[in-house]
């Protein structure tokens, strides 16, 4: 009987829950660990007096909450489908400092809202910071592995153009395919150079693995690591899995180049 | 091993992570700090690979990695994960799986089975030193925070907000 009484304090605590949970999702999807998200979700829904029987549990693509308001009078309950996104350090940082901030007291329900909507919305640095940072990461990953000077440039050549089809049009297709697609352009790269210049005397090996270093699950790795830690063990295992999954095409895909050049030189030659 | 070639490792590790920083949308102000924790972690385990072995040096790596990490966060107040992400690019088996599944399809199974062990080895042994590190509670890391101005003010804003509501309340 009492649904027909327009009560102020429902919408409250449902636009409270959703805060909770959009700040939780952006969290998942930016690339925090299982630990932070459920902790950030409870301490902004608490805050906001939904304290009793707060539930979060959280896998790496779901979130699952539900909440009693503080007289027992009501329950929420909200399910969310999070899909695994990229790393954004940025939103992670602005995501902590609101949540801190929140508990210190610093936004009312509205700012909350507005301050998420922002982050949400926050523009990308410019795509090119991140073809000359994957550029780099090769040219010195191949000196790393013990490469020399010139491996290192032709890597860098050929991390840069898989990481730009793995970035860019792969970002669209399955991920295993995208990976795949992308281990046989670096390795078209590690063999040709090599057969074309065989003056330079260069190592195919050395190139191929300072151009696999952006393409690299680096960050399903770690997070991987962080939630076994945290003993967050089905996460881990989902994160380790990926990872794995995506080292696993890389090499199917430089291994299927490899085979195919040896092939059509065999015709050739 | 001279000291030229550790130079360039340095220089070259350092790069490296913060470019992987950068990738991963690093804001500016933080990138050059981000690049310590990768060269801690490369040049512990590449120094220490000859002494004690692969297992061994990956988990002295992880470990200081994480401790770098740590530190680096509450002195500067950010997610743990803004200084572990890029630093333990270096360390992670990413060149191992790859290696791996590569000699499988290439028929060479002794050494898709070498490479698939120490795979594993390494793994375990990340997980390990990032495990043991993250058991520290938080407050004997918070001994080194710098305490600033925003703190202060923020403990005044609690009070305050404190105060407020005692008020609304009665």
């Amino acid at each position: 009987m009492e649904n027909n009484v327009p009560n102020k304090n429902h919408s409250d605590y449902a636009r409270a829950l959703d805060v909770a949970l959009k700040a939780g999702a952006l969290l998942l999807e930016s690339g925090a660990e299982i630990r932070r998200v459920e902790d950030t979700v409870i301490r902004i829904a608490s805050h906001f007096d939904l304290n009793v029987q707060t539930t979060v549990y959280s896998l790496t693509s779901a979130l699952f909450i539900s909440a009693e308001t503080p007289d027992h009078s009501e329950t929420f309950s909200k399910v969310l489908q999070v899909p695994m996104k990229r790393m954004r350090l940025n939103h992670l940082i602005r995501l902590n400092q609101l949540s801190r901030d929140l508990s210190a007291g610093k936004y009312t329900l509205e700012d909350a809202e507005k301050e998420i909507e922002d982050i949400a919305t926050e523009k990308d640095p410019p795509y090119l910071i991140r073809i000359v940072a994957a550029l780099l990461a090769s040219f010195c990953f191949a000196l790393l592995f013990g490469g020399s000077f010139l491996e290192g440039a032709v890597a860098a050549a050929a991390g840069m153009i898989a990481f730009l089809f793995v970035s860019g049009p792969g970002a669209r297709i399955s991920k295993l395919i995208a990976n795949f697609t992308g281990g046989a352009i670096f390795s078209l790269f590690a063999i040709l150079v090599p057969m074309l210049l065989p003056q330079a005397g260069f190592r195919s090996v050395y190139i191929m693995l300072g151009a696999m270093m952006p393409l690299v699950p680096g960050v399903s790795f770690m997070n991987s690591f962080r939630d076994f830690a945290n003993g967050d063990y089905l996460s881990g295992t989902i994160r380790l899995l990926d990872a794995i999954l995506i080292g696993t095409c890389l090499a199917s895909g430089a291994a299927v180049m490899w085979r195919l050049i040896e092939f059509v030189g065999g015709l050739i030659g | 091993m001279n000291w030229l070639t550790v130079l360039i490792h340095v220089l070259a590790s350092y790069v490296a992570t913060a470019s992987f920083a950068a990738v991963f949308q690093c804001p500016w102000k933080l990138l050059p700090l981000a690049g310590i924790p990768g060269v801690v972690a490369w040049m512990t385990y590449y120094l220490l690979k000859p002494v004690i072995g692969l297992g061994f040096s990956m988990f002295a790596a992880a470990l200081l990695l994480t401790l770098a990490a740590r530190v680096l966060s509450v002195r500067k107040r950010c997610p743990l994960t803004v200084f572990l992400v890029a630093g333990i690019i270096p360390l992670v088996p990413g060149s191992g799986v790859f290696l791996g599944v590569f000699h499988l399809l290439q028929r060479d199974f002794g050494s898709a089975l070498v490479k698939g062990t120490e795979t594993f080895m390494t793994c375990g042994a990340i997980l390990l030193g990032i495990t043991f590190i993250s058991m520290i509670p938080q407050k004997v890391f918070n001994l080194i925070r710098k305490k600033d101005r925003t703190e202060r003010r923020s403990k005044e804003d609690r009070r305050a907000v404190k105060k407020s509501k005692k008020e609304a309340r009665g």
